[in-house]
């Protein structure tokens, strides 16, 4: 069956999207790919540290993906743009996940600076993938400022907590022409699949796979957790009803009728 | 010496210093990081021509991991 995922008119061969940051060494990261199967893949931009030797994370990527750098440290759109436009001197491509973040608590995105940021950086010629709190007029704007995909949030980064955000990410799903990418908050290859049987076109994740004591074996679990919900989505099941119904025939058997 | 400001940290350097001999200096490889000065970006081709002028500003980023 022909099911490919297109973003900004590329095709794109996994629906999983993972992402690299908490990895306890970064040696891991090439068979977390492989195993994943994941062909989007996340970085991110900071200052040199003078204090430790520089590594070149890109050695550990394989050319074949599509390397998406965020925004993360933007706290409004200006912050986001300089950015991005950082990210992309550096031969990474023209992919941003948008990502601009003031809420040092929750870590929950700024969706209107978000807004002004795709404007900007869509004319621009990026393919801008914005992380965003799922509200379905935010996510009208932003395709209407440009962006490639909606990105909303499962649960807060790093909580591993599920999609606590079910109802509003239905809505996006059901009313946005674009594909729906559930980032953040996916801590078990059981919501991924839970996301992608209410539709998501893919799931981005990364804290669930790097913090697992074999991180390996998680993207693998992912990946087909990942594959299993899109399989089962477009199988089209059918709906829940309270009253059982028997799966083999109830006719008399071994019982006078 | 020349005072400018390198990730936000005041910082000496030698006259006529240009980004390729700062990289330099600070064993940095020149491939793995990017260079915004007084918040343009600065193009690789350049970086060895540009000299750094007092209380220029300069940014010296790389990528890592992340999410």
């Amino acid at each position: 069956m022909e099911d490919k995922l297109y973003i900004a008119g590329r095709q794109v061969d996994s629906r999983l999207f993972i992402g690299t940051g908490k990895f306890a060494d970064y040696n891991l990261i090439p068979a977390v790919i492989k195993a994943s199967k994941a062909q989007v893949v996340t970085v991110a931009l900071r200052r040199v540290d003078f204090g430790t030797p520089e590594e070149n994370m890109l050695k550990y990527l394989p050319p074949d993906i599509i390397l998406m750098p965020n925004t993360s440290g933007a706290r409004n759109a200006a912050e986001a743009i300089r950015i991005a436009r950082i990210a992309r001197e550096t031969g990474c491509g023209n992919w941003v996940k948008i990502e601009v973040i003031s809420d040092q608590k929750y870590l929950l995105p700024d969706n209107f600076e978000t807004v002004k940021a795709i404007e900007v950086l869509a004319k621009e010629g990026f393919v801008v993938l914005p992380y965003m709190s799922p509200d379905l007029m935010a996510a009208k704007r932003m395709v209407e400022a440009g962006a490639a995909a909606i990105m909303p949030l499962g649960s807060p980064i790093g909580t591993n907590r599920g999609i606590k955000t079910r109802e509003l990410i239905q809505i996006l799903i059901s009313e946005i022409n674009l594909p729906i990418i559930v980032d953040a908050g996916i801590g078990r290859p059981s919501e991924a699949a839970e996301a992608m049987e209410m539709g998501a076109a893919a799931v981005l994740v990364n804290t669930a796979i790097a913090t697992a004591e074999n991180p390996v074996l998680m993207a693998e679990a992912f990946g087909q957790a990942v594959e299993a919900g899109r399989k089962a989505y477009l199988s089209n099941p059918r709906a829940t009803q309270s009253l059982a119904e028997a799966s083999s025939p109830l006719t008399g058997f071994l019982r006078k009728e | 010496m020349v005072q400018v400001k390198i990730n936000g940290a005041v910082a000496e350097i030698p006259d006529n210093h240009s980004i390729d001999d700062l990289l330099l200096a600070r064993k940095l490889p020149r491939d793995i990081v990017i260079i915004e000065l007084n918040g343009e970006i600065i193009k690789r081709e350049n970086w060895e021509s540009l000299k750094l002028n007092p209380s220029d500003s300069l940014e010296i980023i790389r990528i890592i991991g992340g999410g």
